[in-house]
């Protein structure tokens, strides 16, 4: 026996016109398969429609602030890291192209050489005047915080550096001077 | 769309977070519904549509104001939950809901009608969930949200045809689904109630 279209009607879920219902009416009086399907399909319909649609747990907003907040600080930190490595990269880059440009003129274990060194003696001098700092630190009233005293000390050292640095442009102006005078 | 929701949704799209939590208000149930029907537990529909929330607070610059908010929200949250279904790769089950472990609670009015109704809930959210993930998202959007087909291809990005085919076989399949069920039930009845062989 054929089921169709009487399967197509029961499927489909459209609305059914008064010939294609008395039709289908007709088949399921001779057909048991598909009456079962129509019965099948009536109780699911019936079940569907009647079933109460579940909440969320109240404070369900609360609860979606929260986590937009925790998502925003994820995203921040994130784009943090990827801007710090993205200096790093360009940084690397620079230098690198700045090093394969200077390729031929560079002695490498030279170089690498007074890097070593340099970063020794730097690092030496601060582990210096750290040691210095410490019973200065110790004998300072203890309410001076110690980001004032950084804060003074790098506006001293920058104060010196530039004071250095004018006295030097001084000099140079002033033997220019004299040249130019004894010429 | 009302005139508030319009405002809302400006003015979230201006950072105002205080106005987004306006639109979660109004819309956390059908998404929640949603999700628990895609996904079949209260926690996994809880942080799917919360994730849904967020999804859209991020995107809502995309968002055409011709369109409907709740159907682009709906679409938003049943995509989600699709995605999330496929990454899973196992057989979802309703653990919340399985129906030996209903039990009627004598403590409320009318318990019969309670267990009733959440024997029947359960067996529903068991048969939705033997549908593939894209037929489940058609047949829910279709009962439980009363859309029309149009409705559901524009969430589901599908053509019409393409969601009638998806409802006609998720259809058959849940007919299929029941029928098993209920020829299963009979069976066990009948086991149950039949003389004990000598």
């Amino acid at each position: 026996m054929s089921h169709q279209p009487y399967e197509t009607y029961l499927f489909s879920g459209e609305h059914l016109d008064q010939d294609q219902q008395n039709s289908l009416e007709a088949h399921l009086m001779t057909c048991e398969g598909c009456a079962d399907i129509a019965h099948a399909m009536n109780q699911l319909d019936q079940a569907f429609f009647s079933s109460t649609a579940p909440s969320p747990m109240p404070g369900f907003t609360d609860r979606f602030q929260a986590r937009l907040a925790a998502h925003r600080l994820e995203r921040q930190s994130r784009n943090l890291w990827l801007m710090t490595i993205g200096l790093f990269a360009l940084a690397s880059l620079i230098i690198c192209t700045i090093m394969l440009l200077h390729l031929n003129q560079i002695n490498w274990a030279y170089e690498l050489t007074q890097f070593i060194a340099r970063t020794s003696l730097v690092a030496g001098q601060i582990r210096q005047f750290l040691s210095i700092l410490k019973p200065l630190r110790a004998g300072l009233p203890l309410f001076i915080p110690l980001m004032w005293m950084l804060t003074t000390i790098s506006l001293a050292f920058i104060g010196v550096i530039f004071a250095t640095w004018l006295q030097s442009i001084i000099r140079l102006y002033s033997s220019v001077q004299e040249r130019g005078s004894k010429s | 769309m009302s005139d508030n929701e319009a405002l809302w949704i400006n003015q979230a799209i201006h950072g105002d977070d205080h106005a987004f939590g306006f639109l979660v208000e109004r819309y956390q149930k059908p998404v929640f519904s949603l999700c628990y029907r895609m996904l079949g537990n209260s926690r996994d529909a809880e942080d799917a549509a919360q994730e849904s929330f967020i999804r859209a607070y991020i995107h809502l610059k995309k968002y055409d104001p011709h369109r409907s908010f709740a159907t682009w929200l709906l679409s938003i949250a049943s995509h989600y939950c699709i995605d999330k279904i496929r990454k899973r790769q196992l057989p979802i089950v309703s653990m919340e809901a399985l129906p030996d472990e209903i039990i009627a609670d004598r403590n409320v009015p009318n318990p019969e009608a309670k267990f009733s109704e959440a024997t029947r809930e359960a067996m529903i959210q068991d048969l939705i969930m033997k549908l593939k993930p894209l037929d489940r998202a058609a047949v829910i959007l279709r009962y439980w949200h009363e859309y029309s087909e149009v409705e559901i291809a524009e969430a589901l990005n599908l053509s019409v045809s393409a969601v009638k085919s998806r409802l006609y076989r998720a259809r058959q399949a849940l007919a299929e689904s029941y029928l098993a069920l209920e020829r299963l039930s009979i069976a066990e009845e009948r086991r149950l109630y039949e003389s004990p062989t000598l």
